[in-house]
């Protein structure tokens, strides 16, 4: 094996371990918007990491650019996605009327912590 | 914030210039810059750019993208803390998260400043944004406690201040 080749087994390896992780989050954390971090940044390094690992294997700079786009647009609509679930989250519990100054819940009355 | 005038013929032109260039690089890349398909590539990236002036014009207060770039290493730095913040909580025994929300009250401008810093906040360790309502941004935290909500603050701050850098003039390295 070359070095290249241990360096996609061992980027790849860290990069399923924080799949799994983040899995893990995904069946264990106790609400939908816990759920959000765990898939938003655990997935995201870990796609960030098997991307890595499979750049060494890739013929040209070209196929390389192509992996970096995946892995970029793939990080964007992430973020997009999370976001905006979390955002429909909160009008579908009825915390946040559509557009509204409605309050989170009442501790932000009492100022900045929530 | 960029100049308080409307876009100049000139600057217009260096907007779609920078638009194509982006839109050719990106056609070079998903080809592999095939010869024979640099033909179709130059209509594409051309029919492209004309539609993303349409659907995005260049508005005289919006945020250049490239303007932010900058901070794109620190990005990287706290997205991964933050996949190692939440993959450690995940997988330990005791499951040590305290969710709640924090609202935070941002002072940067509507548009590209916000949405940079619900990008951000999103990739920060133990909080996600749930969108900005008004000009108040909902966090949620993994565990609410002060550090988070200084963290917050200080991503606003770097990115007001690269703000106001490009602001002052173009040639100022930021940070």
């Amino acid at each position: 094996m070359t070095i290249a080749d241990w360096v996609t087994l061992a980027a790849c390896s860290l990069g399923v371990f924080f799949f799994i992780a983040g899995t893990a989050g995904i069946l264990r954390f106790p609400d939908a918007y816990s759920r959000l971090h765990a898939l938003t940044k655990a997935d995201n390094l870990g796609l960030g990491l098997i991307a890595l690992g499979l750049a060494p294997q890739l013929p040209d700079g070209w196929s390389i650019a192509k992996l970096a786009l995946v892995w970029l647009l793939a990080v964007l609509a992430a973020a997009t996605v999370a976001q905006l679930a979390a955002r429909a989250g909160l009008r579908l519990e009825g915390r946040v009327a559509h557009g509204s100054e409605a309050a989170v819940s009442d501790r932000e009355a009492r100022g900045q912590r929530g | 914030m960029a100049a308080a005038t409307g876009p100049t013929p000139a600057r217009r032109a260096l907007f779609a210039a920078k638009r194509f260039l982006l839109f050719a690089v990106l056609w070079l890349v998903l080809t592999g810059a095939a010869p024979d398909g640099l033909g179709f590539g130059l209509a594409a990236a051309l029919a492209a750019t004309w539609l993303s002036l349409v659907l995005l014009p260049p508005g005289s207060r919006a945020v250049s993208l490239f303007s932010l770039l900058p901070l794109v290493p620190g990005f990287v730095d706290r997205s991964i803390r933050g996949g190692f913040d939440v993959a450690w909580r995940a997988l330990h025994p005791a499951l040590p998260i305290r969710p709640d929300w924090y609202v935070h009250r941002t002072r940067l401008p509507p548009g590209g400043a916000r949405v940079a810093l619900g990008s951000v906040v999103s990739l920060l360790p133990g909080t996600l944004v749930a969108g900005s309502f008004g000009d108040r941004l909902y966090v949620h935290c993994l565990t609410a406690d002060e550090a988070i909500i200084r963290s917050v603050e200080a991503e606003e701050a770097r990115i007001a201040r690269t703000l106001s850098e490009e602001d002052a003039g173009p040639e100022r390295q930021p940070r």
